[in-house]
């Protein structure tokens, strides 16, 4: 019989039957529970706090004097919470579509075998998510200046403009300029999301593909596309949370030291629900109970949104 | 009457020995006063002063806390919020500050233990560091009074003279300098303007209308006086092509100063180091300042406050008032920043008038002097601040944009209001 013994050192001590159940038992339980007193700390504890602030009216200053519903009242019928909204879906609309091919299209060549330099690649398409929105501010503040931009200048010189356009004073001009921004900033990120997908795929299929003589977009379409539906539900859906909280882009573009502060850029036409509630809360009217009432707002129609993008996306997956 | 005069000439004579002795043990008083305060600071003048201020009051100790200035109300917003610790002094800029000192946190300064003179500051200043009770809660340090900047070569091309004196007789109205833009326009085929941009012209002109606060006490916007006027003019300047398309604190902004194609700029006191100097530095006797032709207007500026919540209030106020209402923090002040202070003691003596501000880079104009006597033109003055001025300013940064792309003065003037009742949904019409 093979035995084993301890070599040098105390015999470790054994804890009692009864009390080493007990420790057993409590052990995990410790373990997970820092995660927990970070959660009720930073998440759980604001978010009830706000549902409690959003009851009153308090500009941080004064005592909160408790107001009921009325901030919730007010919300319905504030005009630009509900542009705030339509600026979101619009830029829903004109960042999500795009933001998704060109990530998927960039893991796609980044995950092919004949690619060289693969990893350099890789690191310079995640550069931009890395980038502070600070920098970014001031970087694309210059690239669009409306008179001395090199966009103008690129635009103008391929003649596709005649005038320059005035990027920071135009309703539609101002959004494509924040969606291209997004769209730069973060599609690397989606494409490491849609890269750890790909390389999840079992080779196996492809190797079926190949066999059966298919060509690259047969094997894209047929194995890759479908196979990837699960992380194109969740990049679809954080994506569009993403598009929710627009707020850094926009608020450095039109406040950080290129030009005058224009809350909501022109026409409020970037005042997104991030940017309202800031802007409610922090901003020149100081009215933390209603900048409150907001956030709940947006968490309902995030929710709302959310829920019917992923019954969309999911349908007939149950059958 | 023996005895009487002999009791008045021994009170008079008590009265000599007692005086300086008071003021000596008042000076000693004032050395010895003792503690530690604690000041939010965005720049770095307070921590050069402090050295100086240290030889008066040695045993102050001042520790600066460095905060962004576009945090800054937030930082205090949040502090008060959360319980956490204020600082002794608080510095409020010209922007927030409506919203700021009509908040019931600070002390009021013009009453016990205070009681500071009203008197030693320039009178038109009062509106900008009091609430709308009218309670003085803050003391401004810098005199941010403002002419206009112009540049000699064009000012000689287009109107034959680059004399202050004689340029003031000619732009005697608003009316002139609407002429003479599109005289400039036509002249130079739209290649030089007489304003920058609709921001800076607006800055020029909207100071001069300061009659009525913009919101009344029974909270009805009360633009007409102040806004509307200055949209008008504005108007006038963009169908003129008088005005560029420069916006202000853009690089491009930055480059006009030394793009020789703006004839005026706005010209309040920090705005000659901090704008014109500092973007265009390589230039000597380029630029005059001149007197704006309803007299000087108002633009920006930094104020201190303590808050009720400090717990070394006197020494605050002994650091406040070393600052901002003493000839050795003026002189401080014009030494570190080149900026006069609302100090008026300071006005009688030579620190302004003296021959060394004569500045070569302004044609050895005494830009100083020359804010000085802006400042005391009996027109200059300053609107009654209001808790709403900041929301006011950020949505008619929003309307200026449609003004510069040719919307009529009336038709911004409707969306200003709709914009900011938005904004600001408890004011009416």
């Amino acid at each position: 019989m093979l035995q084993t013994r301890s070599v040098g050192g105390p015999k470790p001590r054994r804890l009692p039957g009864k009390k080493r159940n007990r420790t057993a038992k409590i052990a995990p339980y410790v373990f997970i529970s820092p995660y927990f007193f970070i959660y009720i700390a930073f998440s759980l504890f604001p978010i009830i706090y706000t549902f409690a602030i959003s009851l009153n009216d308090w500009n941080g200053f004064n005592n909160p004097v408790y107001v009921g519903a009325k901030n919730y009242l007010a919300l319905l019928k504030d005009e630009r919470f509900f542009g705030a909204l339509k600026n979101t879906l619009l830029f829903m609309a004109m960042i999500i579509p795009i933001q998704i091919v060109l990530g998927l299209v960039v893991a796609v060549i980044l995950s092919s075998r004949k690619m060289v330099f693969k990893h350099g690649y890789r690191l310079l398409n995640f550069l931009p998510y890395l980038t502070t929105p600070i920098a970014l501010g001031v970087i694309f503040g210059l690239m669009f200046d409306p008179q001395f931009g090199s966009i103008n200048a690129i635009l103008s010189g391929l003649g596709l403009i005649k005038d320059n356009i005035n990027w920071m004073a135009e309703a539609w001009p101002a959004r494509i300029m924040v969606s291209l921004i997004t769209i730069w900033k973060y599609y690397g990120y989606t494409s490491i999301l849609f890269l750890a997908g790909i390389t999840n795929i079992n080779p196996v299929l492809y190797e079926a593909a190949d066999m059966d003589g298919a060509n690259p977009f047969q094997r894209f379409f047929s194995i890759t596309l479908p196979q990837l539906k699960p992380v194109t539900v969740f990049i679809v859906l954080t994506t569009m949370i993403g598009c929710f909280q627009i707020f850094e882009e926009p608020f450095m573009l039109f406040t950080a030291g290129q030009g005058a502060v224009i809350v909501g850029g022109p026409d409020n036409s970037c005042l997104s629900g991030i940017w309202l509630v800031y802007d409610t809360a922090f901003g020149n009217v100081m009215r933390f109970g209603y900048g409150s009432s907001i956030s709940y707002g947006l968490f309902v129609f995030i929710a709302v949104m959310a829920m019917i993008a992923n019954k969309l996306m999911t349908r007939g997956e149950d059958r | 009457m023996k005895m009487m005069n002999r009791a008045s000439l021994w009170l008079c004579v008590a009265v000599l020995c007692a005086v300086p002795v008071i003021a000596a043990l008042a000076a000693d008083d004032a050395k010895n006063q003792k503690g530690e305060i604690t000041e939010w600071v965005w720049g770095d003048y307070e921590q050069k002063g402090a050295s100086e201020f240290n030889n008066y009051y040695p045993n102050i100790k001042v520790n600066y806390v460095v905060i962004p200035s576009s945090n800054y109300t937030q930082k205090l917003q949040t502090t008060a919020a959360s319980g956490g610790d204020m600082p002794d002094v608080a510095n409020l800029e010209m922007t927030p500050r409506g919203m700021l000192v009509n908040l019931d946190i600070w002390e009021r300064l013009d009453a016990a233990p205070y009681n500071m003179n009203k008197g030693d500051l320039v009178p038109w200043a009062l509106p900008l560091i009091s609430n709308e009770k009218g309670e003085v809660v803050s003391v401004q340090i810098d005199n941010c009074v403002g002419g206009y900047t112009y540049n000699r070569a064009l000012a000689k091309k287009y109107f034959g003279t680059d004399d202050p004196a004689a340029l003031e007789k000619i732009f005697t109205s608003w009316d002139v300098y609407i002429q003479k833009g599109k005289e400039i326009h036509d002249k130079s085929n739209g290649k030089n303007y007489l304003f920058g941009g609709v921001d800076d012209a607006f800055m020029a002109i909207f100071g001069l209308y300061t009659k009525d606060a913009l919101v009344t006490p029974d909270k009805k916007l009360n633009l007409d006086s102040s806004y509307l006027p200055s949209y008008k003019i504005i108007e006038k300047l963009v169908k003129d092509k008088s005005v560029g398309k420069y916006n202000e604190w853009t690089p491009a902004w930055n480059s006009s100063f030394s793009s020789d194609t703006v004839a005026f700029f706005p010209g309040p006191s920090w705005f000659l180091t901090w704008a014109i100097k500092a973007n265009d530095k390589k230039s000597t006797g380029k630029y005059g300042l001149i007197t704006p032709p309803t007299g000087g207007y108002s633009w920006g500026g930094t104020a201190y406050a303590i808050p009720k919540a400090s717990k070394n209030k006197l020494q605050a106020w002994t650091y406040i008032k070393w600052f901002t209402m003493s000839l050795e923090g003026s002189k401080c002040f014009m030494k570190n920043e080149a900026t006069p202070t609302l100090y008026k003691p300071a006005y009688a003596t030579d620190l302004y008038s003296t021959d060394a501000n004569k500045d070569p880079y302004f044609g050895g104009q005494n830009v100083m002097q020359k804010l000085i006597e802006i400042g005391q033109n009996p027109n200059t003055k300053a609107r009654p601040m209001t808790k709403y001025d900041n929301a006011i300013s950020d949505t008619n940064s929003m309307i200026l944009q449609d003004l510069g792309k040719g919307m009529s003065a009336d038709a911004a003037f409707e969306k200003l209001k709709t914009e900011i009742l938005k904004k600001l949904p408890e004011l009416s019409k």
